[in-house]
Protein backbone atom coordinates (compact mmCIF):
# COMPACT_ATOMS: atom_id res chain seq x y z
CA UNK A 1 0.00 0.00 0.00
CA UNK A 2 1.44 3.38 -0.88
CA UNK A 3 1.91 6.09 1.76
CA UNK A 4 -1.27 7.88 2.83
CA UNK A 5 -0.60 11.59 2.97
CA UNK A 6 -3.03 14.12 4.48
CA UNK A 7 -1.89 17.65 3.91
CA UNK A 8 -3.47 21.13 3.96
CA UNK A 9 -3.40 23.20 0.81
CA UNK A 10 -0.04 24.74 0.28
CA UNK A 11 -0.84 28.24 1.59
CA UNK A 12 0.90 29.74 4.60
CA UNK A 13 -1.17 29.41 7.76
CA UNK A 14 -3.26 26.48 6.62
CA UNK A 15 -3.33 23.67 9.15
CA UNK A 16 -4.29 20.08 9.50
CA UNK A 17 -6.08 19.76 12.84
CA UNK A 18 -6.80 16.42 14.50
CA UNK A 19 -9.44 16.74 17.22
CA UNK A 20 -10.63 14.51 20.06
CA UNK A 21 -14.34 13.82 20.66
CA UNK A 22 -14.68 16.99 22.73
CA UNK A 23 -13.45 19.06 19.84
CA UNK A 24 -10.06 19.75 21.36
CA UNK A 25 -7.10 19.85 19.00
CA UNK A 26 -4.67 17.09 19.82
CA UNK A 27 -2.47 17.53 16.74
CA UNK A 28 -2.14 20.77 14.85
CA UNK A 29 0.26 21.19 11.97
CA UNK A 30 2.12 24.42 11.29
CA UNK A 31 3.72 25.51 8.04
CA UNK A 32 6.55 23.33 9.22
CA UNK A 33 6.17 20.78 12.01
CA UNK A 34 3.24 20.24 14.35
CA UNK A 35 2.05 20.74 17.93
CA UNK A 36 0.63 17.88 20.01
CA UNK A 37 -1.58 18.77 22.96
CA UNK A 38 -3.25 16.89 25.80
CA UNK A 39 -1.50 13.71 24.71
CA UNK A 40 -0.60 10.82 26.98
CA UNK A 41 2.45 8.88 25.90
CA UNK A 42 2.41 5.12 26.42
CA UNK A 43 5.12 3.60 28.61
CA UNK A 44 6.40 1.78 25.54
CA UNK A 45 7.16 5.07 23.79
CA UNK A 46 10.75 5.26 22.59
CA UNK A 47 12.53 8.43 23.61
CA UNK A 48 15.76 9.75 22.13
CA UNK A 49 19.09 8.91 23.73
CA UNK A 50 20.14 11.35 26.43
CA UNK A 51 16.61 12.34 27.43
CA UNK A 52 16.04 12.42 31.18
CA UNK A 53 13.16 10.02 31.60
CA UNK A 54 12.68 10.12 35.35
CA UNK A 55 14.04 11.81 38.45
CA UNK A 56 14.21 10.06 41.81
CA UNK A 57 14.61 12.36 44.80
CA UNK A 58 15.65 11.17 48.24
CA UNK A 59 16.04 12.64 51.71
CA UNK A 60 16.91 10.27 54.54
CA UNK A 61 16.15 11.64 57.99
CA UNK A 62 15.57 8.37 59.81
CA UNK A 63 18.75 6.29 59.71
CA UNK A 64 20.15 8.50 62.50
CA UNK A 65 23.80 9.04 63.22
CA UNK A 66 26.10 6.10 62.63
CA UNK A 67 29.43 5.61 64.36
CA UNK A 68 31.92 3.52 62.41
CA UNK A 69 34.96 2.41 64.43
CA UNK A 70 36.26 -0.15 62.00
CA UNK A 71 38.32 -0.50 58.87
CA UNK A 72 35.56 -2.73 57.54
CA UNK A 73 33.56 -0.90 54.87
CA UNK A 74 30.14 -0.34 56.43
CA UNK A 75 26.94 0.77 54.72
CA UNK A 76 25.82 4.19 55.95
CA UNK A 77 22.80 5.33 53.93
CA UNK A 78 20.71 3.49 51.34
CA UNK A 79 18.36 4.72 48.61
CA UNK A 80 16.35 2.29 46.47
CA UNK A 81 14.38 2.79 43.27
CA UNK A 82 12.97 0.88 40.29
CA UNK A 83 15.47 0.83 37.43
CA UNK A 84 15.02 -0.31 33.85
CA UNK A 85 17.55 -2.48 32.07
CA UNK A 86 19.84 -0.59 29.73
CA UNK A 87 19.05 2.87 31.07
CA UNK A 88 21.67 5.08 32.63
CA UNK A 89 21.40 6.44 36.16
CA UNK A 90 23.22 9.61 37.13
CA UNK A 91 23.62 10.15 40.87
CA UNK A 92 24.30 13.28 42.88
CA UNK A 93 24.11 13.34 46.66
CA UNK A 94 25.45 14.78 49.89
CA UNK A 95 25.94 13.43 53.39
CA UNK A 96 27.40 15.10 56.46
CA UNK A 97 30.46 13.27 57.80
CA UNK A 98 32.68 13.80 60.82
CA UNK A 99 35.87 11.84 61.55
CA UNK A 100 37.54 12.10 64.95
CA UNK A 101 39.74 10.34 67.45
CA UNK A 102 37.93 7.85 69.65
CA UNK A 103 40.79 6.58 71.82
CA UNK A 104 44.54 6.84 72.18
CA UNK A 105 46.82 9.49 70.78
CA UNK A 106 47.37 9.58 67.04
CA UNK A 107 47.57 11.95 64.09
CA UNK A 108 44.62 10.58 62.06
CA UNK A 109 41.41 12.54 61.65
CA UNK A 110 40.08 11.08 58.44
CA UNK A 111 37.70 8.50 57.08
CA UNK A 112 37.00 6.72 53.79
CA UNK A 113 33.73 7.54 52.03
CA UNK A 114 32.37 5.66 49.04
CA UNK A 115 29.23 5.12 46.99
CA UNK A 116 28.12 1.79 45.59
CA UNK A 117 25.24 0.39 43.58
CA UNK A 118 23.70 -3.04 43.28
CA UNK A 119 20.52 -5.05 43.06
CA UNK A 120 20.79 -6.77 46.43
CA UNK A 121 18.86 -5.13 49.25
CA UNK A 122 21.21 -3.33 51.64
CA UNK A 123 20.58 -1.60 54.95
CA UNK A 124 22.71 0.60 57.17
CA UNK A 125 25.55 -1.18 58.99
CA UNK A 126 25.73 -3.98 56.41
CA UNK A 127 29.33 -4.93 55.74
CA UNK A 128 28.79 -6.48 52.33
CA UNK A 129 28.89 -4.05 49.43
CA UNK A 130 28.37 -4.30 45.68
CA UNK A 131 29.77 -2.30 42.76
CA UNK A 132 31.96 0.65 43.66
CA UNK A 133 31.20 3.95 41.92
CA UNK A 134 33.48 6.34 43.79
CA UNK A 135 35.65 6.39 46.89
CA UNK A 136 37.92 8.90 48.61
CA UNK A 137 39.51 9.57 51.94
CA UNK A 138 38.35 12.71 53.69
CA UNK A 139 40.04 14.51 56.54
CA UNK A 140 43.50 15.48 57.66
CA UNK A 141 46.70 14.31 59.31
CA UNK A 142 48.18 16.25 62.20
CA UNK A 143 51.88 17.01 62.51
CA UNK A 144 52.04 14.72 65.55
CA UNK A 145 49.88 12.53 67.73
CA UNK A 146 47.05 14.28 69.53
CA UNK A 147 44.87 12.79 72.27
CA UNK A 148 41.95 15.18 71.98
CA UNK A 149 38.95 14.23 69.85
CA UNK A 150 39.68 17.09 67.42
CA UNK A 151 36.73 16.25 65.18
CA UNK A 152 36.62 17.41 61.59
CA UNK A 153 33.39 18.27 59.76
CA UNK A 154 32.73 17.71 56.08
CA UNK A 155 30.02 17.37 53.48
CA UNK A 156 30.58 14.25 51.39
CA UNK A 157 29.23 15.50 48.08
CA UNK A 158 29.26 12.64 45.65
CA UNK A 159 28.28 11.93 42.08
CA UNK A 160 28.59 9.06 39.63
CA UNK A 161 26.63 6.90 37.24
CA UNK A 162 25.91 3.33 36.24
CA UNK A 163 23.87 1.49 33.63
CA UNK A 164 21.24 -0.91 34.89
CA UNK A 165 21.78 -4.49 33.78
CA UNK A 166 18.29 -5.59 34.71
CA UNK A 167 14.82 -4.24 35.34
CA UNK A 168 14.61 -4.45 39.10
CA UNK A 169 14.86 -2.53 42.33
CA UNK A 170 18.32 -1.04 42.51
CA UNK A 171 20.18 0.25 45.56
CA UNK A 172 22.55 3.19 45.70
CA UNK A 173 24.30 3.72 49.01
CA UNK A 174 27.14 5.36 50.88
CA UNK A 175 29.57 3.22 52.83
CA UNK A 176 32.31 4.43 55.14
CA UNK A 177 35.18 3.13 57.19
CA UNK A 178 37.74 4.49 59.61
CA UNK A 179 41.27 3.33 60.35
CA UNK A 180 40.10 1.01 63.07
CA UNK A 181 38.97 0.90 66.67
CA UNK A 182 40.81 4.07 67.72
CA UNK A 183 39.22 6.22 65.02
CA UNK A 184 35.56 7.06 64.69
CA UNK A 185 33.83 8.04 61.47
CA UNK A 186 30.36 9.50 61.83
CA UNK A 187 27.71 9.62 59.10
CA UNK A 188 24.56 11.67 59.64
CA UNK A 189 21.04 11.01 58.34
CA UNK A 190 18.58 12.78 60.58
CA UNK A 191 16.15 15.68 60.55
CA UNK A 192 18.88 18.20 61.31
CA UNK A 193 21.40 16.76 58.87
CA UNK A 194 19.53 14.78 56.20
CA UNK A 195 21.32 12.61 53.69
CA UNK A 196 20.04 13.64 50.28
CA UNK A 197 20.42 12.40 46.73
CA UNK A 198 18.91 12.88 43.30
CA UNK A 199 19.09 10.13 40.67
CA UNK A 200 18.38 10.94 37.04
CA UNK A 201 17.24 8.18 34.72
CA UNK A 202 18.68 8.82 31.25
CA UNK A 203 17.65 7.07 28.06
CA UNK A 204 20.39 5.03 26.35
CA UNK B 1 29.75 16.71 76.17
CA UNK B 2 26.93 14.20 75.80
CA UNK B 3 27.77 10.54 75.85
CA UNK B 4 25.66 8.11 73.85
CA UNK B 5 24.78 4.52 74.56
CA UNK B 6 27.06 3.62 71.67
CA UNK B 7 29.91 5.39 73.50
CA UNK B 8 29.24 3.26 76.56
CA UNK B 9 29.05 0.06 74.52
CA UNK B 10 32.29 0.91 72.75
CA UNK B 11 33.99 1.69 76.04
CA UNK B 12 32.85 -1.63 77.48
CA UNK B 13 33.71 -3.98 74.63
CA UNK B 14 36.64 -2.23 72.91
CA UNK B 15 37.81 -3.14 69.45
CA UNK B 16 36.09 -2.51 66.15
CA UNK B 17 32.37 -1.92 66.03
CA UNK B 18 29.77 0.18 64.26
CA UNK B 19 26.34 1.33 65.30
CA UNK B 20 23.85 4.10 65.83
CA UNK B 21 24.00 6.56 68.71
CA UNK B 22 21.28 4.95 70.81
CA UNK B 23 22.83 1.51 70.45
CA UNK B 24 19.75 -0.20 69.07
CA UNK B 25 21.67 -1.47 66.06
CA UNK B 26 25.32 -2.39 66.53
CA UNK B 27 27.76 -4.55 64.56
CA UNK B 28 30.42 -6.14 66.73
CA UNK B 29 33.08 -6.48 64.06
CA UNK B 30 35.53 -8.25 66.36
CA UNK B 31 32.84 -10.65 67.62
CA UNK B 32 32.76 -9.00 71.05
CA UNK B 33 30.15 -10.11 73.56
CA UNK B 34 27.36 -7.49 73.63
CA UNK B 35 26.99 -5.87 77.06
CA UNK B 36 23.72 -5.97 78.96
CA UNK B 37 21.48 -2.93 79.33
CA UNK B 38 22.48 -2.67 83.00
CA UNK B 39 26.16 -2.69 82.08
CA UNK B 40 25.57 -0.02 79.45
CA UNK B 41 23.64 2.18 81.89
CA UNK B 42 26.39 1.84 84.50
CA UNK B 43 29.13 2.61 81.98
CA UNK B 44 27.23 5.62 80.69
CA UNK B 45 27.05 6.99 84.23
CA UNK B 46 30.76 6.25 84.80
CA UNK B 47 31.75 8.10 81.61
CA UNK B 48 29.62 11.11 82.54
CA UNK B 49 30.95 11.18 86.11
CA UNK B 50 34.54 10.88 84.89
CA UNK B 51 34.02 13.69 82.41
CA UNK B 52 32.58 15.98 85.08
CA UNK B 53 35.40 15.09 87.48
CA UNK B 54 37.97 16.13 84.89
CA UNK B 55 36.32 19.45 84.16
CA UNK B 56 39.06 21.33 86.04
CA UNK B 57 41.76 19.75 83.84
CA UNK B 58 40.09 20.91 80.64
CA UNK B 59 39.58 24.41 82.05
CA UNK B 60 43.19 24.67 83.22
CA UNK B 61 44.57 23.33 79.94
CA UNK B 62 42.87 26.05 77.93
CA UNK B 63 44.34 28.85 80.08
CA UNK B 64 47.83 27.57 80.92
CA UNK B 65 50.76 29.28 79.19
CA UNK B 66 51.66 27.60 75.93
CA UNK B 67 54.29 24.89 75.70
CA UNK B 68 56.37 27.22 73.55
CA UNK B 69 56.31 29.91 76.25
CA UNK B 70 57.28 27.37 78.89
CA UNK B 71 60.21 26.11 76.81
CA UNK B 72 61.46 29.63 76.09
CA UNK B 73 61.12 30.58 79.76
CA UNK B 74 63.05 27.47 80.79
CA UNK B 75 65.82 28.24 78.32
CA UNK B 76 66.08 31.84 79.50
CA UNK B 77 66.19 30.70 83.11
CA UNK B 78 69.06 28.35 82.26
CA UNK B 79 70.77 31.30 80.66
CA UNK B 80 70.41 33.31 83.86
CA UNK B 81 67.20 35.29 83.33
CA UNK B 82 64.35 33.84 85.41
CA UNK B 83 61.86 36.70 84.91
CA UNK B 84 59.79 34.88 82.28
CA UNK B 85 59.89 31.64 84.26
CA UNK B 86 58.63 33.40 87.40
CA UNK B 87 55.84 34.99 85.36
CA UNK B 88 54.78 31.66 83.94
CA UNK B 89 54.83 30.03 87.36
CA UNK B 90 52.61 32.81 88.70
CA UNK B 91 50.19 32.41 85.80
CA UNK B 92 49.98 28.67 86.36
CA UNK B 93 49.26 29.11 90.04
CA UNK B 94 46.55 31.64 89.25
CA UNK B 95 44.90 29.19 86.86
CA UNK B 96 45.07 26.43 89.46
CA UNK B 97 43.46 28.70 92.01
CA UNK B 98 40.76 29.68 89.52
CA UNK B 99 39.93 26.05 88.65
CA UNK B 100 40.33 24.00 91.79
CA UNK B 101 40.72 20.24 91.58
CA UNK B 102 37.66 18.15 92.33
Amino acid sequence: MPDLIIKPTNTSGNKLILQDQAGGAVLTTADSGATAANVTLASTTTFPAGKVNNVFRFSDTSTATLNIQTATVTVAGVFSFSATSGRHYVIAGSQYMSPYRYSGSHDRRYQRNAIYWGTTARTSLDTTVDTLIFAAWMGQTFASGESSEAPAFYAFSYNGSFTAGSTATHYVYTAISSNGADDRARAYSDATYPHTAVIFEVMP
Amino acid sequence: MTFTRFDAMSSLVGGQLAGNDNGTKVNYIDKQTPPSDAEIDAELKRLEDEYKANEYQRSRASEYPSITDVVVALAEKEEGDSAMWDDITAKRQAVKTKYKKG
